[in-house]
């Protein structure tokens, strides 16, 4: 309370670290796979999870909903809804990255397209865990309408 | 209700207005739909939903993961072939040998040949991961991975 009578601005500040803190790298993994649609495709039917129809579609849709979500978080607009599907999608990765784990294991995870050729461990897991965190305090805040622009 | 009232009465979690939340969650998605949809030209279609690419089939191969199936000619296995991979049994003869859910890479001399056929083969045997090296045995050959003769193994 003695802060934010303090400092007004120390919530907003707050809130932008967290949207540039979970909007970036959403932006940054979205580019990256959109360079390559058919590689990310590829990386994509060699997981178990998905049929091949399935695979297609998710290759196409996902990166442009990351580049969305993200850019709608740094830009600031839209904090509810893009807050509440970014939670969706680190929940849906976590999933993922969980059964890739636990099964047959040792898949590429795609992350970042054709830049890197990591595997799925632990540390994605741990990741898309946090972002489901941020994603929850920022749809929280968004809410509560203390974020949102009057627009 | 005034905004500070709202956002103390509010519960965690829970939106002010979920209409608007749904509404703009469905744009989003949609959005992103139509988007995918209009560079769905950029999946290449001489990468087929078949095939495996080199590196995955490696690392497979590494941790004995996939089962590879040589589907050359008989003296051309015995000439070279993938470590640990099996001459070109029919798929009914590997039911009781692999299991089914398990990945099975058939591989030939030239990307393709056949390809259509062996996968069909397979997959009417029960199998669901089968796949086909891309590339070939050539490429597996020209990457420098290992390779094995009848008798020895023998690195590229």
């Amino acid at each position: 309370m003695g802060v934010r009578r303090l400092f007004p601005g120390a919530n907003w500040g707050n809130s932008l670290a967290l949207r540039l803190s979970l909007g970036l790298p959403l932006v940054v993994t979205g580019l990256a796979k959109l360079i390559d649609l058919a590689h990310f495709r590829e990386i994509l039917q060699h997981q178990w999870l998905l049929s091949s129809n399935l695979a297609d579609l998710v290759a196409v849709t996902l990166p442009w909903l990351e580049l969305l979500l993200g850019l709608c978080l740094v830009i600031g607009i839209w904090l509810d809804s893009s807050s509440f599907l970014a939670g969706f999608l680190c929940l849906a990765l976590s999933a993922a990255a969980g059964i890739a784990l636990t099964g047959a294991g040792s898949v590429e995870c795609g992350c970042l397209g054709t830049l890197s050729q990591a595997r799925v461990s632990w540390l994605h897991l741990l990741v898309n865990l946090v972002g489901m965190g941020i994603s929850y305090r920022l749809h929280r805040h968004a809410c509560q309408q203390s974020l949102e622009p009057p627009f | 209700m005034t905004k500070t009232a709202m956002a103390t009465t509010m519960p965690p979690g829970m939106t002010s207005n979920p209409r608007r939340l749904a509404l703009r969650s469905l744009v989003l998605l949609s959005l992103a739909a139509l988007l995918g949809y209009a560079s769905r030209g950029q999946l290449s279609p001489d990468i087929r939903g078949d095939q495996v690419s080199l590196q995955q089939a490696h690392l497979w191969h590494l941790e004995h993961l996939a089962l590879f199936v040589d589907r050359r000619s008989l003296q051309e296995f015995r000439q070279v072939h993938i470590p640990g991979a099996v001459y070109g049994p029919q798929a009914s003869r590997l039911e009781s040998k692999w299991a089914k859910t398990a990945p099975v890479i058939l591989y030939g001399n030239q990307p393709g040949e056949q390809s259509e056929t062996w996968v069909e083969e397979f997959r009417r045997a029960g199998f669901t991961q089968v796949w086909i090296l891309q590339g070939g045995i050539e490429l597996w050959a020209s990457a420098g991975y290992s390779l094995a003769r009848t008798g020895g193994t023998r690195s590229h």
